[in-house]
């Protein structure tokens, strides 16, 4: 990973953790904490809605189930990174 | 100022068997608080024995009817002459022939024409378009509008989903040829389908494919309706909001300016999604599902018949209305809303309740009775 990829991903993953915050009140050491999103109770229909939410504010389009109850912050991150430089 | 159809009048109707979340708790696995916090509904009202969708759709027509009355006596004008009538329904009382005509008859209409539109959730605003549109071009003087479903005829009793979300019900408006300046002008519309979507929202069973392809050994398909819907989920908070951002264009409204939008009452959080992509705050967004669940093609004239009742929607206010459902299919329309009377202002009429109605046209076939007693009105607008 270049420094710039390692900045470009750290800032995603404050925006998106903001978001979640802002959105679903989960504080953000929670989601940084490294657990499952299951873990801290974020069920798909909410996965769901975070799409929604990425879609309407950064633009990213993520298809049904891209975004897994089984995913931590960061892998999250990665899915949503990978759409970003699509 | 051009030739434009006006709504004129609105009523609605739901049956009065209530049925909340906990008396779906006590046959299924499900809760008051999961349905709560997945749906935003609190209780919904079912059909029962011996009421099916024509006979909602008549008591919700019936109502917009004396509603168009009273609004034209108020503003000393004729009463419109209705000779279109468009029901908005997927669950019709039988297979063939429409449902329409015998509302009709059962109103007094006469010999109007009248068909069934069937987009599911997005019923009633495909056929408020295609009334609309066939009021414009001269087709109709004045159309009654419904949209009426019972959906808990086709709900798996055992799917805790769908019956958590669906309820029965009826809402109708009458529309008559004006000028696009009067309040209660239909302003814009915008229509789509997509349907490579067409198994996300299905009763698979029944129809024409399982009879050309079902063959005597094989078991009968699904005739339950089934929903995929965290698909649904998505694609209808994107659709709507989309096809609500293209009338607003149309009008030239902003989303701040817009006053009221009254969307298909899908799920709670459909709502406050599609609220949140057009930036609209919840006191914008009509609902009232909380004690009417999903009621599909009712949906719509359903909530504005609650709002304009309870003052939330009000003369002057700009509306847009939208819907997502089966096909999968879309749409939206707007309006500066108008000056209404409604029906549930009127006298009590005389007559039968409607479950003895609807014995009555099972005994004798569909001859229209006198009524000699009904439930309240605010109370079925719930």
């Amino acid at each position: 990973m270049t420094a710039t990829t390692a900045t470009t991903t750290a800032t995603l993953t404050d925006r998106v953790a903001a978001l979640i915050a802002e959105h679903f009140g989960l504080p953000e050491e929670e989601l940084r904490s490294g657990v499952t999103f299951d873990e801290l109770e974020i069920d798909s229909l909410v996965l769901v809605e975070l799409g929604l939410i990425l879609r309407k504010d950064m633009g990213i389009v993520l298809l049904e189930g891209e975004l897994k109850p089984s995913h931590t912050l960061e892998t999250a991150v990665e899915v949503i990174a990978s759409k970003e430089a699509a | 100022m051009s030739r434009a159809a006006v709504l004129c009048g609105l009523g609605a109707w739901v049956p009065p068997t209530v049925v909340d979340n906990d008396q779906l708790a006590r046959d299924l696995d499900t809760s008051d608080e999961w349905i709560r916090t997945r749906t935003g509904i609190a209780r919904r009202r079912i059909a029962g024995p011996g009421l099916a969708t024509s006979d909602l759709a008549a008591e919700a027509g019936r109502r917009a009817l004396e509603s168009a009355r009273r609004t034209a006596a108020g503003a000393g004008a004729p009463g419109p002459q209705v000779d279109l009538v468009v029901l908005a329904t997927s669950t019709p009382d039988q297979p063939c022939p429409a449902t329409a005509p015998q509302v009709a008859h059962r109103l007094g209409l006469g010999t109007v024409a009248a068909f069934d539109v069937a987009a599911v959730c997005t019923g009633f605003i495909y056929a408020l378009a295609t009334a609309a549109s066939m009021v414009v071009a001269g087709c109709a003087r004045s159309a009654l509008v419904i949209g009426a479903d019972t959906f808990s005829t086709i709900l798996d009793p055992a799917d805790r989903t769908t019956r958590a979300i669906f309820g029965d019900g009826a809402g109708a408006v009458v529309l008559r040829a004006g000028e696009d300046t009067e309040p209660g002008a239909l302003l814009a519309f915008d229509l789509h389908s997509d349907g490579a979507g067409h198994e996300l929202i299905t009763v698979p069973g029944g129809g024409a494919r399982e009879r050309s392809l079902r063959t005597d050994n094989e078991a009968v398909w699904n005739r339950y309706f089934t929903m995929q819907g965290r698909a649904v989920f998505t694609e209808a908070v994107v659709h709507m909001s989309d096809s609500v951002r293209t009338v607003l264009d149309r009008t030239g409204w902003s989303s701040a300016q817009l006053d009221r939008l009254v969307a298909h009452q899908a799920n709670l959080r459909i709502l406050r999604a599609v609220g949140g992509q057009l930036d609209l705050d919840d006191r914008q967004v009509v609902t009232n599902l909380d004690e009417v669940g999903n009621t599909v093609a009712a949906s719509i004239p359903l909530a504005l018949a609650d709002a304009a009742s309870d003052g939330n929607l009000r003369p002057g206010h700009r509306v847009a209305l939208t819907g997502f459902g089966g096909g999968v299919t879309w749409g939206s329309a707007a309006l500066t809303w108008p000056r209404l009377a409604l029906a549930a202002d009127a006298p009590e009429p005389e007559g039968t309740r409607l479950t003895e109605e609807a014995a009555h046209f099972t005994e004798e076939g569909a001859h229209f009775t006198e009524r000699t007693d009904r439930t309240d009105d605010k109370e079925n607008l719930s």
